[in-house]
């Protein structure tokens, strides 16, 4: 990670700051603050990680890393790690929940458009011809509507006819 | 609470049969109208449960009297039509819509609309896959998505109810699997057993079954705002 200045964040969109103080910093409850403040928050946890660090001989250092290995994570994940290498925003792949009548799964089509999801998932949803109707958190809306992370999708399908 | 049950092929004559079983041998004490115009043939044998030929609803409700003496079963012989129809589905009952077509399911649930307390079950199926959609209405007030709301092939059918077709239309019915009727009538069931015993509607508006893939997907759907 570059080395985090106030310029370098001053240079970050809110929404990217958002996401690094949430992600990267751990910091609970900034996510509907200014810019000013989450930039405030993120230098001040900057600092006293570094204060943390230079300290670290002394027993009165109130940041107190723990060394016991961790024997187990237990957790629900829906963004997977898949370009490492990319800038913040792009490195994972995020899937989502798209279904079909009894057909269901999740998807990494979040940034894609509700026609594409729809020919993209056409076989594996069995998706009938004509493209029915979707429905993202359960409201109507519209193909060009861009599938977003946390989206829930559905595609409507027709009710069986006969009995 | 009465129960109706409207259409008894499939779908109707094996859900008739599990309803009836189970409210026997419960405190039950209501009605049961088995409603449908159609005849039992030869050819019905295949995919409904019957022993007797003839109009459905008589013969089937002969048949269930016959085995649950504690239930009060009435066959109303005719189909569900704009005429009759507030003489089949009235305030606060229970609806099992079983029948074949989108046109009379619009017409069920547009009455339906007109109820202050009403609970609409409806079954159907294609070959291998169907769905149960469950709409609700308490003091006037819609708590379930209609029949009709997230469907516009039941808002605008492209079909007729049995009673607008001609004998070489009613004649001609696309082939239809037995499991599949038999799977919408168990999901109907649960729907049924689910508000029995509990006196709550689920949250799920709609639930989808695929015997080919193995699967049932139940959906909660909000009721749309005009």
């Amino acid at each position: 990670m570059a080395k985090i200045s106030k310029e370098y964040l001053e240079g970050k969109s809110i929404a990217e700051l958002r996401r690094m103080v949430v992600h990267d910093f751990g910091i609970p409850g900034l996510t509907k603050k200014r810019k000013s403040v989450i930039i405030d928050a993120i230098l001040k946890k900057v600092n006293s990680g570094k204060k943390a660090v230079g300290k670290g001989a002394s027993k009165s250092s109130k940041s107190v890393v723990s060394h016991t290995p961790v024997e187990a994570i237990k957790m629900s994940l829906e963004s997977t790690l898949t370009n490492p290498g990319n800038h913040f925003g792009n490195k994972a792949t995020t899937k989502i929940v798209v279904s079909c009548g009894a057909a269901k799964g999740k998807f990494a089509v979040t940034g894609k458009s509700i026609a594409t999801i729809k020919v993209f998932l056409a076989e594996v949803l069995n998706i009938p011809k004509g493209f029915p109707q979707a429905m993202v958190n359960g409201k109507k809306v519209d193909d060009s509507y861009i599938a977003k992370s946390g989206d829930q999708i559905e595609i409507l399908k027709p009710a069986g006819k006969k009995g | 609470m009465n129960i109706k049950i409207i259409g008894l092929g499939g779908i109707g004559s094996m859900l008739s049969e599990l309803i009836c079983r189970y409210l026997n041998y419960s405190d039950y004490s209501g009605l049961i109208t088995l409603v449908d115009g159609k005849e039992y043939k030869v050819k019905n044998s295949e995919r409904q449960f019957f022993t007797q030929f003839g109009n459905k609803a008589g013969s089937k409700g002969r048949e269930l009297r016959s085995r649950f003496k504690n239930l009060t079963i009435d066959p109303f012989t005719e189909y569900v039509t704009d005429k009759n129809i507030s003489e089949v589905i009235q305030n606060g009952d229970i609806v099992f819509v079983c029948v074949d077509n989108h046109e009379t399911r619009k017409r069920i649930s547009d009455y339906a609309g007109t109820l202050m307390d009403v609970i609409i079950i409806s079954g159907g199926n294609d070959w291998t896959d169907g769905n149960v959609q469950i709409y609700s209405r308490k003091g006037g007030v819609k708590i379930r998505p209609s029949l009709t709301d997230y469907h516009p092939e039941i808002e605008d059918p492209d079909d007729r109810s049995p009673e607008a077709m001609s004998c070489e239309e009613l004649a001609k019915s696309e082939p239809q699997l037995f499991f599949a009727n038999v799977s919408a009538a168990l999901l109907m069931a649960w729907v049924f057993y689910a508000i029995f015993t509990t006196g709550n509607v689920p949250k799920e508006s709609e639930i989808y079954f695929d015997i080919a893939q193995l699967s049932i997907n139940a959906v909660e759907r909000p009721v749309p705002q005009i």
